[in-house]
């Protein structure tokens, strides 16, 4: 038999969220003094890119891996200091921690880490009539920008949270389309255009122009001009954005459904590099949330005869994005 | 019987070389065994856990890389991680699974009424007769698969568990015929490829019209 030394448990902080360009500081901290430790090991899956060892000089060792870039300077034995955070850099950190001979005991704790891009632009509600009446049903579709990853969409009218789940014949679906353009795009909006190419000029869509957002009708013109507008708009929004510890409003009831391959609108813009990254599993790619809405609608939802329906986009870790808002007058 | 664990000690790159070899055992976080090759070319051996006696033995210098458990129990039988650290290339993980395998003890052959069988001569049975045998297997890990054989062929591959200690097969024969009079039904237990099955064999006898 023998004594164990004092490696109990180790204490490691890895934040859930981080945003994209951003330096990052992994902690992994244990009771061990630098005489009675051996190593401790950084893994990204399953490869070692950062060691520390107490007795060896240099004591700090780099080992290469696609999306990680350490800052020797600023890591040591409990800090590991991360520069240059890109989606490649999402993943599971594993710390690993060796005491000294004779009894080598190891400790390891994992977190995963995720890293974010919140949309540049608003979301946008399309689909949306001048004017509705009771029993009538409201159908809308809210997209979102292009985000990393996708953003959580939840609807309000007149400023109320939707009711969930909702009752037939309402319905509520979600779904995530791949963002192959890069953070400036909003690739569902071609379905809806090239469906209303045909009747493009209702009354309604004409009105909503005039009003705030409207839904684009030919898909490169007027996105370009939509994205000049939310740029500016994004940017005196992004004062808003707060960091919060809110839980994620639930507006997707439903699961999300598996992307039509054939809704994504063929590329025809330059991408981001960092957009296009190799896909692995934590989901380095941009993607755009979208949700559908159909909600047969009662006395009650109308105020002073106006009905309002809204949405934000949340970013991962409850970080709050844009809102985008439609305001109609019903009869 | 001698359990082997294999583990690739050899560096990825020329030029680097393994410093110091740890074997844990199931989620253990305390090696059991230590290959320290940190300071010195020949490297120190640290065998740690009782439970493994000194009967652990690591061999760096072959290819592969092995470790040995001399006199092997059931209870060392689970999952072994082999941890590599080498002095430039990113630590080295892997998992061996050994199974200790545990051949059956005994084979039992009863009548359907559950008594032994005398001088293992079945019978004698008539003609148009049907027989009914039961052949239990007793020990082993894991639990053997029981078969009667006749004519070199498998005629029942029925196995039965009854307990954790205890498989049968039943055997049975309606219609018997003249040219079953001293056949050999033969039972086999075997729960691995590597060592023989154990087995059992009675003669049928018959009554002349």
């Amino acid at each position: 038999s023998y004594i164990v030394l004092g490696l109990d448990s180790v204490h490691i902080k890895v934040p859930v969220a981080v945003p994209l360009g951003t330096s990052v500081t992994l902690v992994c901290e244990c009771d061990l003094s630098d005489e009675d430790l051996y190593s401790v090991k950084w893994y990204k899956g399953k490869r070692e890119f950062f060691r520390y060892t107490s007795k060896e000089i240099p004591s700090i060792k780099i080992f290469p891996k696609a999306g990680i870039s350490v800052n020797v300077n600023l890591s040591n034995a409990s800090h590991l200091v991360l520069d240059g955070i890109e989606p490649q850099s999402s993943g599971r950190y594993s710390c690993e921690i060796t005491e000294a001979a004779p009894s080598f005991h190891t400790q390891i704790a994992s977190r995963t880490m995720h890293v974010v891009d919140l949309p540049e632009v608003d979301p946008r509600i399309d689909d949306m009539k001048s004017y509705y009446g009771a029993d009538e049903f409201l159908e809308v579709r809210c997209t979102a920008g292009a985000s990393l990853p996708a953003a959580k969409l939840t609807w309000l009218i007149n400023d109320r949270p939707l009711l969930l789940p909702l009752q037939e014949p309402s319905r509520l679906e979600s779904l995530t389309l791949p963002a192959d353009d890069g953070p400036s795009s909003s690739s569902g909006s071609s379905n809806s255009s090239s469906s209303k190419r045909s009747s493009s000029s209702t009354n309604s869509s004409s009105k909503q122009k005039a009003s705030v957002k409207s839904s684009s009708q030919v898909p490169a013109a007027v996105s370009q001009t939509l994205d000049q507008e939310r740029m500016e708009e994004g940017h005196e929004q992004s004062g808003n954005m707060v960091v919060g510890g809110a839980p994620t409003a639930s507006a997707l009831t439903e699961g999300l459904m598996a992307t039509d391959t054939a809704r994504t609108k063929p590329g025809s813009r330059t991408t981001n590099a960092s957009a296009s990254a190799a896909s692995e599993k934590f989901g380095n790619r941009y993607e755009v949330a979208v949700s559908q809405l159909k909600l047969l609608l009662e006395h009650g939802h109308f105020q002073m005869g106006k009905l309002k329906v809204s949405s934000y986009a949340f970013g991962v870790g409850e970080f709050m994005s844009h809102q985008a808002v439609r305001a109609v007058h019903a009869i | 019987m001698i359990g082997h664990l294999e583990c690739n000690i050899t560096p990825a790159i020329s030029g680097d070389r393994a410093t110091l070899v740890m074997w844990y055992k199931a989620a253990q976080t305390i090696p059991f065994y230590a290959f320290d090759a940190r300071d010195i070319r020949e490297g120190s051996h640290r065998s740690s856990n009782s439970s493994f006696d000194g009967r652990a033995n690591f061999f760096p210098n072959r290819t592969p890389a092995m470790l040995e458990i001399l006199h092997t129990k059931p209870t060392d039988s689970g999952i072994y991680r082999c941890r590599v650290d080498f002095h430039k290339s990113p630590t080295r993980h892997s998992r061996v699974q050994l199974t200790v395998i545990v051949p059956p003890e005994k084979l039992l052959i009863v009548d359907e009424k559950g008594s032994h069988i005398r001088h293992y001569i079945l019978g004698p049975y008539n003609e148009g007769a049907t027989i009914n045998i039961t052949c239990i297997s007793t020990g082993g890990r894991p639990l053997p698969k029981v078969q009667w054989w006749y004519d070199n062929k498998v005629i029942n591959n029925t196995s039965v568990v009854l307990s954790d200690k205890r498989v049968r097969n039943t055997l049975v024969l309606h219609r018997l015929e003249r040219k079953h009079l001293k056949s050999v039904f033969t039972c086999q237990a075997a729960n691995n490829n590597v060592t023989n099955p154990i087995s059992a064999s009675i003669t049928l006898d018959m009554n002349r019209k």
